[in-house]
């Protein structure tokens, strides 16, 4: 053990050794002027004012004492058994993975709760009706705009009308009389699609010209294994039901998913309705593709062409009972014949039109349900391998989040807890100090 | 105690307290700045100095309390006072110094310098500044056995210091 007075004299000499900085009491004083003179003018009693310095150096970091350690010890235990009671509800620390993935789920729940409320359907319809209501959004989105250039186009169809009419003037009223005679058949379909069809299809003021409209659609429907002739039988007879027909039928057997094709031809005024129920038929509607075509316009102008042609070929026979010679008999013959040509295709156009505006088409086409699952037995052996490696992985992280997610909590906390015993325990110190 | 008395003790204890502050964080600026903290400290709660010889414990305490607080709380403190004890090695430029002396006190200075703190400072209290046991107790906030036990730690381990060794042995021959 070493001297006492060995000790006394080398620490001594050491000492001596630093040199007192000869302003280190002036500086002290002048730190501590302003408050000497405050705390002479209020008394030596008085607590005098603490400057931001003074707080700021307190501020230092302090390593705990043993007190502040076993302080510091205690409130980590203490929050390492409240963080798993509070997350997990009282379920103990165990089930607090548990417990905090099912608060998780009832948070969820919540808020597809809050969502279904703001789209104003209770509870578990919600999901169904969001999946209606969107179809005849569809019709009326598709069948709406009809009205619209259907107005449009008629006015055009009455200017041209009036500029190209010229001196046949006559031949066109009358055609308006002929389109008259179909404004009561016309009529009574658009009557039957205002009934029958979407509401928004109802046009306020009724034309005077009759409505051609071309439907046209193409469904294709998923359907559940086996179900793909039940469905193509209930689609020809859904054609008989809507009085129409089944214009072309085919069925495509054989190998994984059978498959067949349906193209009804129904009255346009029954379009929506087939279509609506065609859809019923399917466990899924995999697209649906509808389009609406006004060809009233040239509907009518096709008829005011053919009235106008009719009556040259009237006035051309009156010249040809009137032809003299056999070069002027030739010569009108062939201007008959060229207009009994032009009516006549005139005529088989305005057929055409006038059968695609009375039945609508929709083709139907149905699948059967592929299963989602890809064949595994398919698959080479390092394609499953890799697979399997992904999965395990992504499962591996789930894991490690779940476990992590608390941990970190609790390590906040605690973080929290020492902050909160450190500024204790230096309270604690200056109160002593 | 009155403003005026303060002052005249603060300045007549600031070179001891300084020095001791000094051996205990081997850098004078350190020292300076410690000292002045725990000065501070002292005038701000000056309504708690107890009356009599136990102001000297008292005093430092806090002055123990402030080098503490730097020796822990700054990590930077370590790399520092390494660059400062090397300019802080007694001076042998002094002419008053026996050179024995000087090369003693640095030898025991790097003694120190290798004990842990809770074995250093008692050592410096008790042997520089001066102070009794229960003084040194009052001032690390530890009991008077507890001091007791730690200076003979202190000195055990001091004897059995390499630097150290042949000073042993010269005042043993002595």
């Amino acid at each position: 053990m070493i001297g006492e007075d060995l000790l006394e004299r080398g620490l001594g000499t050491a000492a001596d050794a630093y040199e007192v900085p000869s302003d280190g009491v002036d500086r002290l004083r002048e730190l501590l002027a302003p408050r000497t003179q405050a705390a002479g003018a209020a008394g030596a009693a008085s607590a005098p004012g603490d400057s931001g310095g003074a707080w700021l150096r307190r501020l230092h970091v302090h390593r705990p004492g043993p007190r502040g350690w076993m302080g510091l010890a205690a409130a980590t235990v203490a929050v390492l058994i409240a963080v798993p009671i509070a997350v997990g509800g009282g379920g103990g620390p165990s089930s607090s993975g548990g417990a905090s993935s099912a608060a998780s789920g009832g948070a969820s729940s919540a808020a597809s709760g809050g969502a279904s409320g703001f789209s104003n359907t209770p509870g578990e319809h919600a999901p169904l009706k969001s999946a209606r209501v969107p179809a005849p959004a569809v019709n009326g989105v598709v069948a709406a705009p009809v009205p619209a250039p259907q107005s449009f186009d008629r006015l055009r169809a009455g200017a041209d009308v009036g500029t190209t009419a010229g001196g046949a003037s006559a031949g066109y009223a009358s055609a308006g009389g002929a389109s008259a005679g179909d404004a009561s058949a016309g009529g009574a379909s658009a009557g039957g699609t205002s009934a029958g069809g979407a509401p928004s299809t109802v046009v306020p003021n009724p034309p005077a010209v009759p409505e051609r409209i071309v439907k046209t659609g193409e469904l294709d429907l998923e359907v559940h294994k086996g179900d793909v002739t039940r469905v193509l039988t209930r689609l020809t007879a859904l054609a008989a039901l809507e009085r129409g027909y089944v214009a072309d039928s085919r069925t495509i057997e054989g190998g994984g998913a059978p498959s067949g094709m349906v193209t009804l031809r129904v009255p346009v005024a029954s379009f929506d309705d087939t279509v609506n129920r065609a859809r019923g038929y399917g466990s899924k509607v995999l697209s649906l593709e509808t389009s609406a075509q006004d060809v009233t316009s040239r509907y009518v102008d096709l008829g005011a062409r053919i009235n106008a042609l009719q009556k040259t070929r009237a006035t051309f026979l009156t010249l040809l009972s009137k032809a003299t010679t056999i070069g002027e008999t030739l010569a009108v013959q062939q201007r008959v014949s060229d207009v009994q040509t032009q009516i006549e295709r005139l005529q088989g156009q305005r057929k055409v039109l006038a059968n695609q505006s009375a039945l609508s088409t929709l083709t139907v086409t149905v699948n059967q349900r592929v299963a989602a699952v890809a064949a595994p037995h398919h698959e080479s052996g390092f394609v499953r391998a890799v697979d399997r490696s992904v999965s395990r992985f992504v499962r591996g992280v789930e894991a490690i989040v779940g476990v992590i997610g608390p941990i970190l909590l609790a390590l906040i906390l605690i973080v929290l807890a020492w902050l909160g015993g450190r500024l204790g325990y230096r309270l604690l110190r200056r109160r002593l100090v | 105690m009155h403003v005026d008395d303060l002052d005249s003790w603060l300045a007549e204890s600031y070179p001891a307290a300084y020095r001791t502050a000094c051996l205990v964080l081997r850098s004078p600026a350190d020292a300076e700045d410690a000292v002045q903290d725990a000065f501070l400290r002292v005038w701000r709660f000056r309504d708690a100095i107890p009356p009599g010889d136990g102001r000297r414990a008292w005093l430092y305490r806090v002055v123990v309390n402030a080098c503490l607080s730097r020796l822990r709380g700054d990590k930077q403190w370590r790399h520092r006072s390494d660059d400062d004890a090397l300019v802080s090695v007694p001076a042998q430029s002094d002419p008053q110094h026996d050179a024995e002396d000087a090369a003693l006190a640095r030898c025991l200075t790097d003694a120190l310098e290798r004990l842990p703190e809770h074995l250093r400072v008692p050592v410096v209290l008790r042997y520089y500044s001066g102070l009794a046991e229960r003084e040194i107790a009052v001032a690390i906030q530890r009991r008077p056995g507890t001091v007791k036990s730690r200076l003979s730690e202190a000195r055990r381990r001091l004897a059995d210091d390499p630097a150290l060794a042949a000073w042993v042995e010269l005042e043993v021959a002595r």
